[in-house]
Formats: C-alpha cells, structure tokens, sequence
C-alpha cells in the first residue's frame, strides 16, 4: 500500500483542497464514501514491484 | 412495412434490390421513433429534416449507379456526445458549452456521411457519459425495449435500446469502462469496443481519454463490421488516434469456428455477488454451442483482473475530474446529483494512485497478450444480470452491478458483447469476447460465426412489434 494514502477519514479536507462546495448531505456521502474507495484502491498495491524492465 | 428489414445487411440488400428505398426505411424508422420514443427515451435531437434530405440524396445515388458502400442509405444514430453539423451536442448536461457542439461534424459522424449514411439524430445517454439516469435533470431516462420499466444500460443507452426496438439500424457508442458493451448486453444487441487508438475521438465530449473508445452497435457483428469499416482510421486531429493499417473487416467473416481456440475466464462472475444463475446459464449454453461447432474451448485465468479493474476505475475518476473541476467548482449545482458525485471521487486519489494505475495497467496487457499466445479469443459475461429496474438505481446500487466490462478497457484491446439469451426474468445476456491490440477483425469473426449458428440477435422485443 502506498504510504501517502492518508488513515484517516480526509474526505472534507480533500474536497476543500479541492476547491469545491457540496452540500451538508453530500459531504456526509463523501465521508462514508471515502473508507470505502481507499479500501478498494489498496488492490492496485497488490501488483508486485519491479514488474518494469 | 411487414417485410421491414432487421439488419444494416439486410437494408442494404432491399436498397440494390429496389424493394423499398432510403427515403422510405427512414420515414418508417421515424414512425417507430414516433410510436416509441416517449416509452424507451431513445432520442434527445431527431434530425428529420437533415435526414430525409440525405435518404434522397442517397437515392437518387442509387439511381445514378453512384454506391458508396453498404452504409448507403442507412439510418444510424450518433450518442449525444459526439459532435453533429445538424443537431446539438449536450452530453446530456446543462453544463457543456453549446458552443463545444457548434464545431461542426465529429471525425467519425464525417466519415459515416461520407460513406452515405442516414443520420438520423442524436441518442440518450448519461451526463457526461458517467453518473446514472436522474430524473431529476431535463433529460429523458432511457428504458429497455424488453421491459420499460427497467434501464437500458449505460451509457450509449438511447444507441442500444435504439437499436432493439428498430428505431434504427445501428449507431455510435462510446465506451471507456462499459458504455458500448453494458447497455448492448442489456438491450439484446451487439456493440464493439474496438482497440483504444482504432477509432478517431475528435469531436467527442472525453470522460477518461485514456480509456475512451468510439464504436459501433448494431444487431450484428457483421453490421458492427460494416460501421467499423467506415469509422475506423488514423486521424492526426486525435492525439490517441494509431497510424495503423484498417483491414476490410468483412473478409474476416467466414461464418465458422471451426479450430478457434476459446479461452473461457470465469473467475470474475463465479465470484461476484449478485451473479443472476440463470445469466451465468447462459454463458455455459454459449459455449456449449460453440464447442459442438468446432471450437477447442479451454478454462483460462486472469491473475490481475481486479487490480486491472480498480486501476480502471482510478484511472476514469481521476481523469474525469481533472476535466471537469473548474466547472464542478463554478456551476456544482448544474451537474446531475449523480455525475457530480461520482466525478468527484476522483479527488480522493493521489498521484501515485494514478501512476501506479498505469503501471498495472500495463502489466495486466502483458499478462493477456501472454495468455493470448495459447488462445485466440477470451470470452466471459458481459453483465452477471439482466437490466436493473430504474426505480432504485443510485450510486450503492451501481457499485454493486455485476458488470464485467471496466477491464478491457484498461487493456485496451479490442472486446464486443453478442446476446447469448435470456435470464428467467426474459431479459438479455451477453457475451463478451476479445482479442489482441488491433484484432478487431478475429473478434468481428467470432461474433458473426456465433450468429451464424444462433439466432438470439435476431429476437425483438414485443413493444416493437406493431
């Protein structure tokens, strides 16, 4: 797994460094969202390293 | 019209044959537009004016002795984000400049023109290519000519169910993790994604350009042949356009599979929830056939699939956020709750995430152009389950598709679903088969020597039956 995917829940943070503005409901689904993308992005780590010439 | 005919092939036949003409089969499409369009949400522009000027035209060609070729007289429609002289373009969004439209005629709806074809207006899809039909936007929500009540599949929506209930004969799809290929498995009918590279993107709306294909649906793999043939080539106004050589992909059509060597992956729908038995049924009756045809069908794994796919799904997130943020950041509240939402995830992935997406995506080609050194073709589901109802499709739901299709277009290379049959619910299944960069031809062969000894592209759905 990379070492710049961040522990913790950083949906808003993101967002905000973003530059956008959802609503109070959206970021609520941002949020849970979020654990559930990073979770899923983990798989591309799986792929072993070294595999370029 | 009782003797209306079902394929591009079979029009062009009537056309030579003087058995009816241009001018005729696209009033008659119009008509059923007419009867059905307010049930399935196929069109979003019709261009009746445009193309019954260009049905005369290609008449009066035919009268001539001047024949372009077998899309002469043909109507096919453009999904609305490509770019079209004679009608808007909106990507189905009330965020897109209108002036993007105003660009004239995209590479491929030029050379469709040029071949003669019939244009006969602009199709449904989902904003932006991405997102979920919203009911809530000023759009139509495409629906399935087998069952209204559920969604045609996304996101060539309106191209596919366009083509299954008759409205036309074939159309352009665009597909950067499923669009061409989901919707033509849920609507009954044949769709190719070719080789990333093989058809010009110049006048299409992006969503992901690294993954987005152009391409054809149609009923059958010989009318997919038949557009191809006039869609595909390089073209320098497209950075990602490939100077490589176009077959006529006809000749390829042998109408057997006889020694083909069928590679059948089967890991990623035994293993996926939600896999409708009888979908999966009907992959197995598939094969089955092809094997007592003459094929030589053995069991093969793709040990990067899931990784390939959530680079894929990286890949699209990223990319399409990278062009959409300064419009997310100024008009939020213009873009449909479901595109917004899914655009924006793409925030949430940092740069290495990005690169190494790439650098999986590069490995997953290696590991398939290995395993295509024992097979010709890779064949598995399109989609694990018939069309979904529209009533209850939201973001949740979508993740939880059993769909099968992100992958190749991470690899690139060129795959076509055919329908294989019905899930006990009686709606379509399909088939997906690939092959190498560039073999679009053996994918087109395998689909129509299917079709020679099937008749599943051949059933139409009753509410288009008059």
């Amino acid at each position: 797994m990379s070492d710049t995917v961040p522990a913790d829940n950083l949906a808003r943070e993101l967002l905000t460094a973003a530059g956008l503005a959802p609503s109070g409901d959206e970021v609520a689904f941002f949020e849970m969202m979020y654990p559930i993308l990073r979770s899923r992005a983990d798989t591309i780590y799986t792929v072993e390293q070294g595999f370029e010439a | 019209m009782s003797d209306y005919p079902l394929t591009i092939a079979e029009a062009g036949a009537a056309l030579r044959a003087h058995q009816l003409s241009s001018v005729e089969l696209t009033e008659e499409t119009f008509a059923r537009a007419d009867r059905l369009d307010a049930q399935l949400g196929t069109y979003l522009f019709r261009c009746d004016e445009s193309a019954l000027a260009a049905a005369a035209q290609a008449d009066e060609d035919f009268r001539l002795g001047k024949d372009r070729g077998p899309l002469q007289g043909i109507p096919l429609a453009v999904k609305d984000i490509l770019s079209t002289a004679d009608c808007p373009t909106t990507a189905q969004s009330l965020v897109l400049d209108p002036a993007w439209g105003q660009r004239g005629d995209a590479t491929v709806v030029a050379r469709l023109r040029h071949a003669g074809a019939v244009l006969t207006g602009k199709t449904s899809t989902m904003e932006f290519a991405i997102g979920l039909p919203d009911p809530t936007q000023p759009f139509p929500v495409p629906r399935n000519p087998w069952l209204t009540t559920a969604w045609a599949g996304g996101s060539s929506s309106g191209t596919a169910n366009g083509v299954a209930a008759g409205i036309f004969f074939g159309g352009v799809g665009t597909d950067t993790g499923g669009s061409i290929r989901m919707p033509s498995a849920l609507c009954g009918v044949t769709g190719l994604k070719p080789t990333w590279g093989r058809v010009p993107k110049s006048g299409c709306v992006p969503l992901a350009s690294t993954l987005d294909h152009v391409g054809p649906i149609a009923r059958t793999a010989r009318d997919c042949a038949l557009m191809l043939n006039a869609m595909a080539g390089f073209d320098p106004s497209d950075d990602c356009s490939a100077d490589v050589v176009v077959p006529d992909y006809t000749k390829a059509l042998t109408g057997s599979v006889k020694g083909l060597r069928i590679g059948v992956e089967r890991d990623h729908h035994s293993r996926a929830p939600l896999v409708d038995p009888s979908a999966a049924a009907c992959l197995e009756a598939a094969i089955d056939t092809l094997a007592k045809a003459g094929a030589e069908v053995v069991e093969v794994s793709m040990s990067l699939w899931d990784p390939v796919n959530e680079a894929t799904i990286i890949t699209t997130f990223a990319e399409a956020f990278t062009y959409h943020q300064a419009n997310l950041q100024r008009r939020w509240a213009d873009y449909g709750v479901y595109t917004r939402a899914m655009v924006t995830t793409g925030a949430f992935y940092s740069a290495v995430d990005y690169v190494q997406s790439q650098r999986v995506r590069r490995a997953g080609r290696r590991e398939v152009l290995d395993l295509l050194q024992s097979v010709d073709v890779i064949v598995g589901l399109t989609a694990g389950a018939g069309a979904p109802p529209v009533a209850g499709l939201d973001f949740t739901t979508a993740l939880t598709l059993p769909v099968f299709t992100a992958v190749w277009n991470g690899l690139g290379f060129p795959t076509m679903s055919v329908p294989i049959g019905f899930t006990d619910a009686g709606l379509p299944v399909g088939m997906q088969v690939s092959a190498g960069p560039w073999d679009e031809a053996r994918v087109l062969a395998f689909g129509d020597a299917y079709q020679h000894i099937t008749d599943w592209h051949r059933a139409v759905p009753s509410v288009a039956v008059e």
